[in-house]
């Protein structure tokens, strides 16, 4: 029987994810400014192919994160309405997994235009978030596929 | 589904309601309807076994196999 989460933490995640959402988006329209801003602030001069590479990078990870962040509420939204094991959760994860490929290849082609070990770590840490985001989002396909026949099983 | 249960059938033959039915089975209603509507993935041997008493007739009167001209399901 489906029952609407009593848990007051995912409910406020999910208005918390809706303001990143909207945040992201502002920040991914105002990336030109405010990395212009950055590398004033950072290196005291204004660098034009330091200006383009972080832009690019920014660009592809900013709009990734942004559907990413976008897809992470649309699932906290159904399991707050207490429907967590549905095929569109499953879907949505293998979505965010997708999305965090390229950011993670973006970054570790970026060490050859920025060098540095935090660079390397970002495209790291999103690697493996992909893999694991895979991995749970088959979890829930095979989990919503029990589900469906244990309902329908009279 | 290739596999057809003619529950609804059965029921018409003994003039027998839905709510009757779920009644003296002890399933519920929605489960009736999912038998009903062919939505069902899998039966319990103890259902089958119910709807024959109740219905008083053979597997075979509530299930048959009708082949599929698009594969499996």
């Amino acid at each position: 029987m489906m029952q609407k989460s009593k848990n007051w933490f995912s409910g406020f995640l999910e208005i918390a994810l809706l303001i990143l959402f909207f945040i992201g988006i502002l920040a991914v329209f105002t990336l030109p400014v405010w990395v212009k801003w950055y590398i004033g602030f950072r290196y005291g001069a204004f660098s034009q192919p330091l200006y383009i590479k972080m832009l690019v990078i920014l660009y592809i990870s900013g709009i990734l994160a942004v559907v990413s962040v976008w897809e992470s509420r649309a699932i906290l939204h159904n399991v707050n309405l207490g429907k967590p094991f549905i095929m569109d959760n499953a879907k949505r994860l293998r979505r965010i997994a997708w999305c965090f490929l390229p950011i993670a290849l973006t970054y570790f082609v970026s060490i050859f235009l920025i060098p540095s070990p935090f660079v390397l770590l970002v495209g790291a840490a999103f690697a493996f978030g992909c893999a694991v985001l895979f991995l749970l989002s088959e979890l829930f396909r095979q989990a919503v596929q029990y589900k469906e026949e244990n309902d329908l099983t009279v | 589904m290739a596999i057809i249960v003619n529950v609804d059938v059965m029921m018409a033959k003994r003039k027998m309601s839905s709510t009757e039915l779920a009644a003296r089975l002890g399933i519920t209603m929605a489960n009736l309807s999912i038998l009903k509507n062919n939505k069902a993935k899998a039966i319990r041997f103890s259902t089958l076994e119910a709807l024959c008493r109740e219905l008083g007739c053979q597997p075979a009167d509530l299930l048959e196999y009708v082949e599929e001209a698009g594969g499996e399901d």
